[in-house]
């Protein structure tokens, strides 16, 4: 295996995501296998080669910086699954 | 414009729309692509527009305001869009009728369609064969005559494989040509939003509706819109990716067609020339890298806060991981973990920066040949549609099968998938062609020449009963 079950828990960690027993070995041997065809690309010479974050844009335009009407509240928190006040309310992050 | 077979009144446009309400509530029981249809929405008046009368699908990762959004997904089962995306509104501006929103791979990640949480599309040509994806729903309603057109999207070929696999056109422009406003994220900068009808007219027609600029979407391309109606061919320099043909695991069957292609066109008055894109051999391995990268940001956002389902659990942490646990399915997981894999520490000069470097071969590739040719023609995909549930267990085998999308999905550039013929069973088989940046008309009337010798294709043929006749000028 390229990743380890270890990596594997780590990753799923990383993304937030929580994995059962029988999943994380089932993620941990399909990530090994799609890294393992990756292989040609640690085999190319890429020396030099600049890299691609964008393929069409060279630069970002800028927008006239002017004030504009954006999601009414009410509207933006709508989809909540829970809001309180004006807010989105989360479990509680701090004892105090 | 030639309105000749356009729509006269209003009543008309109503009567049309209720005869394909009635062939969704008729058909799509065996098929689902739909995943909502909006009838009330539908019969209510349209403005006028060039689009007047066109019935219309929309890939249900669009958002569309007050209605739902789910994008396939558990996460956003029952979401409803606060806005409209910048196509709907180009849409509604010209007098479309938006019909509902259409099926697909959950964030549209998958390449069959069988990905969706709330059930896998059928193929209209076969009920036994998914219709390819992850724009499953918009090419099944399309190939069914359940709508005019739609609209899906397209990263790595999600819009060209279900075209090709059930038989109809499906256009995706240049990256930047139509703005992502409103198009729920997964791979930045490669999604792009095409469109897919029975016709190359049509899917043109509808794509000249959605494209320019728009502020909204700051990767949006400030180039003024072309009119994408197909052209003449003579002279028309076709570069045939003879690599391609060749590779191993190709269906006699696909290359067939290919070959079948290449003469209609030069019939036409094109002239064919080989090329090749000696790096697009490892596209598979840089896109399958990008995209997850891409995605393993981008869907960070679906936490079980803002919107969409949450569980409930002792602390935020918890909260987060058993949402994300819960609401995405088994694709969505395992691209954000290979994204975020690739991405973490001591990975990504191994992995994602050697990808993005290989991107750029890729584009000098597609620079080189277009010094000798206009448009490059190939395969969109080894073989025909498959049967379902063939590759549910083997990720890996749907990747692979992903190649001839990816080059041009990497670089940026316009691509059009289009019917070439059938197989003896009656599967659709397809040609694509690429054309340079902001060329689209380029690779459109190049299949809109194989279109006029090869075609028309039409309809899958146990839907053929009874389907409204088509209100795109010149269509047959």
């Amino acid at each position: 295996m390229t990743i380890s079950l270890e990596e594997t828990q780590h990753i799923a960690t990383l993304a937030r995501i929580a994995l059962d027993d029988d999943e994380l070995v089932t993620m941990q041997r399909e990530l090994s296998a799609i890294i393992e065809i990756m292989a040609d690309l640690r085999e190319l010479d890429l020396d030099g080669v600049p890299a691609t974050l964008h393929a069409t844009i060279t630069s970002c335009g800028l927008r006239e910086d002017q004030p504009r009407a954006s999601l009414p509240r009410r509207e933006a928190l709508a989809g909540a699954p829970r809001t309180r006040d004006f807010g989105f309310a989360v479990p509680k992050v701090m004892d105090k | 414009m030639n309105r000749r077979n356009g729509l006269q009144t209003p009543s008309e446009g109503t009567a049309r729309t209720r005869r394909y309400l009635d062939r969704i509530a008729r058909h799509d029981g065996e098929l689902n692509a739909f995943l909502h249809v909006d009838g009330e929405g539908a019969l209510a008046p349209a403005a006028p527009g060039p689009l007047s009368g066109w019935v219309v699908a929309v890939k249900d990762n669009i958002c569309t305001r007050g209605q739902k959004t789910t994008c396939g997904s558990n996460m956003l089962a029952n979401f409803v869009s606060p806005y409209d995306a910048h196509v709907v509104t180009r849409l509604r501006a010209n007098g479309a009728t938006l019909i509902g929103k259409t099926n697909l791979d959950e964030f549209a990640m998958g390449s069959s369609g069988e990905n969706s949480a709330f059930g896998a599309t059928r193929n209209p040509h076969d009920l036994a064969r998914v219709p390819g994806g992850s724009s499953s729903g918009s090419a099944a309603a399309v190939a069914a005559g359940l709508c005019d057109a739609a609209l899906g999207s397209d990263t790595g070929g999600s819009v060209r494989q279900p075209a090709a696999f059930c038989g109809v056109t499906g256009i995706k422009p240049t990256h930047g040509r139509v703005s992502r406003y409103g198009l729920v994220a997964f791979a930045s900068s490669l999604d792009q939003i095409g469109t897919l009808a029975r016709d190359v007219r049509s899917a043109a027609t509808l794509l000249t509706a959605i494209s320019g600029h728009d502020p909204r979407d700051a990767t949006s391309a400030s180039r003024a819109v072309d009119d994408f109606a197909p052209q003449g061919v003579r002279g028309l320099r076709i570069g045939v990716l003879k690599g391609d043909l060749e590779r191993e695991g190709n269906d006699e069957r696909v290359v067939a067609g290919i070959q079948r292609a290449a003469k209609a066109l030069e019939a036409e008055g094109a002239t064919l020339v080989d090329v090749a894109l000696p790096s697009a051999a490892h596209a598979v391995s840089a896109y399958y890298l990008i995209a997850p990268c891409e995605a393993s940001s981008n869907l960070a956002r679906f936490d079980g806060i803002r919107y969409g389902a949450r569980a409930s659990a002792a602390d935020l942490r918890a909260t987060y991981e058993e949402t994300r646990a819960r609401g995405f399915g088994p694709e969505v997981k395992r691209r954000i973990m290979l994204g975020t894999y690739a991405l973490s520490s001591g990975y990504y000069d191994a992995y994602y920066l050697r990808a993005q470097k290989l991107r750029t071969l890729i584009r000098r590739d597609y620079e080189s040949a277009f010094a000798s040719c206009d448009v490059i023609l190939g395969p969109t995909a080894p073989a025909p549609a498959f049967s379902l549930g063939e590759r549910t267990d083997d990720p890996l085998s749907m990747y692979l099968a992903d190649i001839y999308t990816l080059p041009a999905s990497l670089a940026g550039l316009p691509a059009i998938s289009t019917p070439c013929g059938f197989t003896e069973d009656g599967l659709p088989l397809a040609a694509q062609f690429v054309a340079p940046a902001f060329e689209e008309r380029l690779a459109i009337s190049a299949a809109a020449a194989i279109e006029r010798s090869l075609g028309p294709f039409d309809v899958a043929p146990r839907y053929a009963d009874g389907l409204p006749r088509s209100l795109s000028a010149g269509a047959a």
